[in-house]
């Protein structure tokens, strides 16, 4: 009995050759088979959802891809000047060095205005404990745009 | 453009200036005209030299020298006060000088005011004890040195143009 089982085993695979190999199977399966509507039942999202993307990156040899690239060759093949034109066209760097020392240096005029105004206010206030005044009225004439004066500080 | 003042600035804006920052606008626009006037002698020896070939600072003595920078200090102090209120020392500390308008002043008030510091620097001290923060020569040309950190220019004043009442405090 076991001796016409393992007999069918050996035969099955060439069976199965000796009937498909005349067949045109590609052409068979593209006349009855609708690939589309095949398509369209595999659930992509689930399929996509038990990869595990961190498993195949620590799968990558990183250092070997790397070894391998020719650097020198996709360099060569870039137009550096080109692309460094493009850059700086982008960027502006004449107007972004103009706003940034602009900038430094009002803030640092400004400091210096706040702290001469401090100063003002410190030796207005000496001088007038010493002759004995209250206060000083500094309204001055007009009402320049920027003005939203008091009239003491 | 509309200029826009940090917030910390704003209240005090448009008020009399005090004694620091005005003296130390003065210190600037005298190194200014210091300055000036020492290029200008050098220069002057410099062109004396092409003639004789020999390089030798010849100035014309302590006393021109101090008068040239006394007229260039004038001459300074007037062009900076009569277009925009301002010199570069005062551009620098956020002052403008206006008259009592708060308007910028006419040329003959600027010359006259330039005059009075330039003779008279003295003057200038009186800030310290004025209740009004005042120099002898503010006191005398009707003049105020406000803190105006914005670069619009307040308006000119015209001799016979009307003294606009709204918005304009005629003061002392």
């Amino acid at each position: 009995m076991q001796a016409a089982a393992a007999f069918v085993r050996e035969l099955e695979p060439r069976i199965a050759r000796a009937v498909l190999e005349p067949l045109d199977l590609t052409a068979l399966m593209s006349e009855s088979v609708d690939l589309d509507e095949l398509a369209e039942q595999i659930d992509v999202q689930r399929i996509a959802e038990r990869i595990d993307p961190n498993a195949i990156a620590e799968g990558i040899d990183v250092d070997r891809v790397a070894e391998r690239l020719d650097l020198d060759a996709i360099v060569l093949r870039l137009d550096l000047p080109t692309l460094v034109e493009d850059v700086l066209a982008e960027i502006d760097v004449a107007d972004l060095i103009r706003q940034s020392t602009g900038t430094l240096t009002g803030d640092a005029i400004d400091e210096v205005r706040y702290v001469s105004v401090d100063a003002d206010r410190v030796v207005a206030r000496f001088v007038d404990r010493i002759i004995r005044r209250r206060k000083r009225h500094l309204d001055a004439p007009g009402e320049p745009e920027s003005a939203a004066g008091r009239n003491e500080i | 453009m509309t200029e826009v003042l940090p917030a910390r600035a704003r209240p005090f804006q448009g008020l009399r200036a005090g004694p620091v920052s005005r003296a130390l606008a003065s210190a600037l626009d005298v190194g200014v005209v210091a300055l000036v006037t020492a290029g200008l002698v050098m220069g002057w020896s410099l062109i004396e030299s092409l003639g004789d070939g020999t390089f030798a600072v010849s100035t014309p003595g302590p006393l021109g020298v101090f008068l040239l920078g006394e007229f260039l200090l004038v001459l300074y102090l007037w062009i900076g006060w009569a277009t925009t209120g301002r010199t570069v020392g005062k551009q620098i500390m956020g002052l403008r000088v206006v008259n009592h308008r708060g308007e910028l002043m006419r040329p003959g008030g600027g010359l006259l005011r330039a005059l009075a510091c330039v003779v008279f620097p003295l003057g200038l001290a009186w800030t310290l004890v004025s209740s009004h923060n005042r120099s002898l020569q503010d006191v005398v040309l009707q003049t105020s040195v406000i803190y105006d950190w914005n670069a619009r220019l307040p308006e000119r004043s015209a001799r016979h143009a009307p003294l606009e009442t709204g918005g304009q405090r005629r003061v002392e």
